[in-house]
């Protein structure tokens, strides 16, 4: 798994490649909790790249919204989620959690 | 089945879940399928790290996986910790996010994604995990363009499409298969003309068009095609080399083909044609090998069989039931007659081997019966040579074929079919080595018969020439004679004369059956201009006719039967003298060939020698009778009996040699004749009217002078005899002069 980070005015765009699962997921706790602790709570999350994710990352992501909406600060979008994850997400009830994009520049303006 | 064991560490969550996908992806799972393999796999393996061995290090994770037609098995054995994920509450699904529980997510996805899951704890020996996921492929999602299976159910559509019967089975078979392996509609159009089997009439399953334009268009153009726009309805052209043979359609309702989708079906379609076509050759091939067995089979019996009768019954039953055609027959053609022989027929229908009478030209069997050209027709209305025959009602194709050698027409094959194109060229290919074949079998027959008959009738040659030539006596003669041809050649009618130059006369003499002995006796005139027997004892040269109707010479006789059609009359010469006449007769028309005119010229010279022996013979004889009658008389006069005693006795002599009705000697006496002695009348009577009448005297006298003895002709004066008893002016008489010593005598 890679993270990259874009950093605009107001959000973060933070792109995953690669496979999320439990070796991974905690990197990627880490990597939104590094936003967190900058004051940073308006987070896209950019899946194009994303191959695959487990159970494990759903936990990150809910771990993730957690914190960023707590007082309102923000929240964590989604955006161009492949089927196949899409699918888990709403098999595991977690898709009512997150606003999910198809596109990037949607979700960036949505904030 | 194959098995890995992998260290208890989550990096190895990755080769652990791309050793899942490839058992899933031999599974001929979909991606999906795949996807929720790879899920579960890595949720199992998850928990196996985090609960069983509490990420302590040095466990180890022994994966198993197995596949079947229908079911993926994965069994997850670890070592560790005896644990029950069972006991792990399933999250919430609803909760908000705040009271969202963090775990058991795992073990809920792989409830949901697989289709079994079993977990069973092993105490000491650690824990088993048994995943099952079914490996069902639905039509609507599978799009595994490389998936084995499909590639499988391809090459089985080939080997069916082979060993199918009819192209009605083939055809379903595509349609079938098609839509199972697409997931879609199919239909199929084939240009049957390119997949008819010969010798089968079967019906058309397909129209003669493809029925939709895009399918047109695929045919015509040779490419697929999809109307406008919408890739939901394709259309792909079955090619065999460059021809196009017909087309597949596909149609989808939901959503369009996409590109693998597309590709699969090329390929399906070029397997489909390929399949069409060999299974095609195979059957033709099939059938040739059994039309070349019918050859053979007919060469066979044509081999075996020298009577042509027979030899034509045979061949038209073998074509009729190889080929089950409605009508088949043979006719052969005699030179010189304008119809044709009907031979032998068989037919489908009881009672369907009917003669059919067939006149060169005449409907199409007359028409190459006249040219030697083959004659087909495949829709027996639309030709105008079609001769339409009341017993073979439902023919409606129909082919003639001749049966010729080198260029020279020896009969007709004639075959008829109640179907409209019953004759593919296979058949006529067939059709034509069968003809060449009857045609060198009727030459070869008709040789032998030839041969058979040249052999018959030397031997009734010889047979009647021994019969006749023992015969002496001419009435028995010619009795026999004409029993013999009746019998022996089997001739209805059969008369023979005999014919006098010099009387102008032909006097029937012996006929066969009992007609022709009452008629015994009665005589023609041999200078009539009309009648065909005056004519040949005129002329000396035979006469056959075939039919009498056409023949102007021909008289109705009382010798014919009444409905004579055909008559031949032979001459019988001798020393090239016409003495005597065969006639014969028949009620059939065309009932003598040239072969008879030859047999009957042959048999007539035979029977014209022995009449003449026999004449000789009877000729001979009284000569011996006369030659004994003289040295009688001699023998009289040197005995010195009385003058009156030796001429009652002459005269007695003469009578016997020569028979008549009165027989006198006249004798000089000085320059006057007296009548000497009368046989057969009153002597006085004569010799008065010998003296009352000087013309009779003078006629009487006249003998005496003569060179030769007079022979009286019908306009001659009546003489003593004649007038004394009363004769008719055309009776006979001869009077020869006694010269011994100037005596003479008159009969």
């Amino acid at each position: 798994m890679e993270i990259t980070i874009q950093q605009f005015k107001h959000c973060d765009l933070l792109s995953v490649k690669g496979k999320v699962d439990s070796f991974t997921a905690p990197d990627l706790i880490k990597a939104i909790e590094a936003l967190n602790n900058e004051n940073r709570f308006k987070i896209i999350l950019d899946m194009s790249k994303l191959e695959y994710m487990s159970s494990a990352g759903f936990r990150a992501l809910l771990v993730g919204q957690r914190n960023c909406k707590r007082f309102n600060r923000g929240a964590i979008v989604l955006a161009s989620v492949p089927k196949k994850v899409k699918d888990a997400l709403e098999l595991t009830g977690f898709k009512p959690l997150f606003k999910i994009f198809d596109e990037i520049t949607p979700a960036v303006g949505s904030f | 089945m194959r098995t890995a064991i992998f260290p208890a560490k989550f990096d190895q969550l990755d080769a652990i879940r791309e050793f899942a996908t490839q058992a899933a992806r031999d599974a001929g799972m979909d991606d999906s399928a795949i996807y929720a393999v790879q899920l579960s796999m890595d949720e199992a393996c998850t928990n196996v790290i985090e609960h069983a061995y509490e990420g302590m290090d040095g466990g180890e994770i022994e994966c198993t996986c197995d596949s079947d037609d229908k079911n993926l098995t994965i069994i997850i054995h670890d070592h560790g910790k005896s644990f029950d994920p069972s006991t792990i509450a399933l999250p919430n699904l609803d909760a908000d996010l705040d009271s969202r529980p963090v775990g058991g997510l795992g073990v809920f996805l792989m409830k949901k994604l697989m289709d079994e899951v079993r977990f069973e704890p092993m105490g000491a020996s650690g824990n088993v995990l048994t995943m099952i996921k079914h490996c069902k492929i639905e039509p609507e999602k599978a799009k595994a363009a490389h998936s084995p299976s499909t590639w499988k159910q391809i090459v089985i559509l080939g080997e069916e499409l082979m060993r199918a019967a009819s192209l009605t089975s083939q055809h379903d078979l595509i349609v079938g298969s098609t839509a199972r392996i697409l997931g879609s509609q199919a239909d199929l159009w084939l240009d049957e003309r390119l997949f008819r089997l010969p010798g089968l009439n079967q019906a058309a399953l397909y129209p003669p068009q493809p029925p939709n334009e895009t399918m047109m268009k695929a045919f015509s153009t040779g490419l697929t095609t999809s109307p406008e726009g919408q890739k939901k309805l394709l259309a792909v052209p079955l090619k065999n080399g460059g021809l196009v043979m017909g087309a597949l359609q596909v149609k989808k309702s939901d959503s369009p083909f996409r590109k693998n989708e597309i590709e699969l079906l090329d390929g399906l379609v070029g397997h489909i044609s390929l399949a069409l076509v060999a299974s095609h050759r195979f059957v033709v091939e099939q059938w040739r090998i059994e039309q070349l067995t019918l050859v053979r089979r007919v060469s066979a019996q044509i081999a075996n069989v020298f009577d042509l009768d027979e030899l034509t019954r045979r061949v038209a039953k073998l074509i009729q039931r190889t080929f089950h055609y409605y009508y088949v027959a043979i006719f052969t053609r005699e030179p010189g007659q304008d119809a044709l022989n009907f031979r032998s027929s068989a037919g489908r229908e009881r009672g369907r081997g009917k003669r059919v009478k067939a006149k060169l030209g005449e409907g199409l069997i007359g028409n190459v019966a006249k040219t030697g050209e083959e004659a087909v027709t495949n829709n027996v209305r639309s030709d105008s040579r079609y001769k339409y025959i009341d017993s073979l009602s439902k023919t409606q194709s129909e082919a003639a074929l001749p049966l010729k050698i080198e260029n020279y027409i020896l009969g007709v094959l004639d075959v008829q079919s109640d179907q409209l194109d019953a004759f593919h060229p296979n058949d006529l290919l067939v059709l034509r080595a069968l003809a060449d074949t009857i045609a060198i079998a009727i030459n070869g027959a008709r040789l032998y018969s030839e041969l058979q008959m040249r052999a018959d009738h030397l031997a009734i040659v010889a047979e009647v020439s021994e019969d006749i030539t023992s015969t002496l006596d001419l009435d028995e003669l010619l009795n026999k004679v004409a029993v013999l041809i009746q019998r022996r050649l089997n001739f209805p009618y059969v008369h023979l004369f005999t014919v006098h130059p010099n009387r102008r006369q032909i006097i029937y003499e012996a006929g066969s059956g009992i007609r022709g002995n009452s008629l015994k006796g009665s005589v023609l005139d041999l200078d009539k201009d009309e009648g065909i027997i005056p004519w040949v004892a005129r002329n000396g040269k035979s006469m056959l006719v075939n039919d009498v109707r056409q023949e102007p010479r021909y008289q109705p006789s009382p010798f014919a039967p009444e409905d004579t059609r055909s008559v031949m009359t032979i001459p019988l010469c001798f020393d090239d003298q016409v003495i005597g006449v065969l006639d014969l007769q028949s009620d059939h028309t065309n009932a003598f060939s040239e072969d008879d005119r030859f047999l009957c010229g042959a048999l007539a010279d035979y029977v014209a020698v022995a009449i003449h022996n026999a004449d000789l013979y009877r000729t001979e004889r009284w000569r011996r009778q006369v030659a004994d009658s003289l040295r009688e008389v001699t023998g009289l006069i040197s005995a010195d009996v009385s003058l009156e005693d030796v001429l009652d006795s002459v005269l007695r002599e003469l009578e016997r040699n020569l028979p008549c009705e009165v027989a006198a000697i006249w004798l000089l006496e000085g320059e006057d004749l007296y009548l000497a002695q009368v046989h057969g009348a009153d002597i006085m009577e004569i010799d008065s009217a010998a003296h009352r009448w000087p013309e009779a005297y003078n006629f009487l006298t006249a003998a005496l002078t003569a060179e030769q003895p007079i022979v009286r002709k019908p306009d001659d004066p009546i003489g003593p005899t004649g007038t004394g008893l009363g004769f008719s002016a055309d009776y006979s008489s001869i009077a020869a002069a006694l010269r011994a010593g100037d005596r003479p005598w008159v009969c």
